[in-house]
């Protein structure tokens, strides 16, 4: 009779309890929350489902979300070709393939709130390089007052930190095709585009995925970057879904609005993940049966 | 626990959900889980369905309360309507 081995359960037990203890306890405590009226510390009430139609029908929560889709398709909209072309044109051994990749990277290295504030500094006519040469061409750029201009700066932040990220996993998904591929097309006397369109496109389309779901989840949480550039604004121009949710739960203590909302938000999370790791699957291995442990 | 703010509803709720959880697992240790393919787009296992189903769930309910004052008990019926098509024949 076959045996199981049951030790591989304790070696994820500390797995299991830091998840525990990190997200599904206070998962469950805003659940909790989401239902009651916290007026303070030992002063609760429930208040049953009002607090999710509050939100569900709050025309500034609508505003955020459309704004936060928008922002999010038109990142990757530009991250994603981008970091295509950045990995295409990369060379592809030796040390200038060395630094290029270190100087690429180098955005990733920079704490979210410091970006904010780079940008912020730099698009000040006054004293930042861009917004000065912005003024010397005769341009009045305004990030804090126009926002139309604070969404480029926005989106502008955006790219700079982020493309380097889809960059470097093209790159090395780039590095991990065989040469025998190249031959092979170089012996038919396949053009460059087709290489890519029949070559290198299929054989990035897994570590495309894997960039554009990251890149999903993290554009759509976005927060810290558009606060300390613009704090939301002007106006509510560049209030997202994460900074509607903090001006919520932190500037107005609405905590059980707020948790509501939290729940809202981490189903849309959740859904889109899922459904963009469910293509992941079925395009990087579409004809292999599924693997299950018996 | 109290910092936790527990109300009746949702230690239910919550229970229901890791209740779910437990004989999913204790089904799966006896009888393996099978995929098939239901109409759902994807092959999916019982785990992935009621996953599917959960998220359906709730996109049910809180669609419900966000668009119309009528009880939520009948979103609530959909819903659970959603979760047994989803889990037969999905």
């Amino acid at each position: 009779m076959k045996t199981r081995n049951n030790k591989a359960w304790f070696l994820v037990l500390p797995v299991v309890l830091s998840v525990a203890f990190s997200a599904v306890v206070p998962l469950m405590t805003v659940i909790n929350y989401s239902v009651q009226d916290i007026i303070g510390p030992d002063q609760k009430v429930f208040v049953g489902l009002e607090w999710f139609k509050e939100v569900l029908r709050d025309p500034d929560l609508h505003g955020a979300f459309l704004r936060q889709l928008i922002y999010t398709l038109v990142v990757l909209a530009i991250e994603i070709p981008l970091g295509i072309l950045i990995a295409l044109s990369l060379p592809a051994r030796g040390w200038k393939a060395s630094l290029s990749l270190v100087l690429i990277a180098l955005p990733l290295l920079v704490p979210f709130n410091v970006v904010g504030t780079i940008w912020q500094i730099f698009g000040r006519a006054d004293i930042g390089l861009g917004g000065h040469l912005l003024a010397s061409l005769g341009l009045n750029y305004n990030y804090a007052t126009n926002p139309l201009h604070a969404w480029l700066t926005v989106i502008l932040m955006d790219v700079w930190h982020w493309t380097p990220l889809v960059a470097l996993l093209c790159y090395a998904g780039l590095r991990a095709i065989p040469e025998g591929y190249y031959q092979a097309a170089k012996i038919d006397g396949a053009r460059a585009w087709a290489v890519f369109r029949f070559i290198q496109l299929p054989k990035l389309s897994g570590v495309l995925l894997i960039a554009l779901l990251l890149r999903f989840m993290d554009s759509f949480m976005i927060y810290t970057e558009p606060f300390v550039l613009t704090g939301g604004g002007p106006g509510n121009a560049t209030t997202f879904l994460s900074i509607y949710l903090t001006k919520l739960a932190v500037g107005q203590f609405d905590l059980g609005p707020a948790a509501a909302f939290s729940l809202v938000y981490f189903l849309i999370i959740q859904v889109v993940s899922f459904v963009l790791y469910t293509v992941i699957q079925r395009t990087t291995n579409p004809a292999a049966p599924r693997q299950d442990t018996p | 626990m109290a910092w936790m703010a527990w109300t009746w509803p949702t230690a239910v709720f919550i229970a229901l959900i890791i209740g779910a959880i437990a004989v999913l697992t204790v089904m799966d240790l006896r009888s393996p889980p099978v995929t098939r393919k239901g109409f759902l787009p994807i092959e999916t296992d019982r785990g992935d369905r009621f996953y599917i189903a959960m998220l359906g769930l709730l996109a049910i309910n809180l669609t419900w309360w966000g668009v119309t004052d009528a009880s939520p008990l009948i979103g609530l019926g959909l819903s659970l309507l959603w979760l047994a098509v989803t889990m037969r024949w999905g």
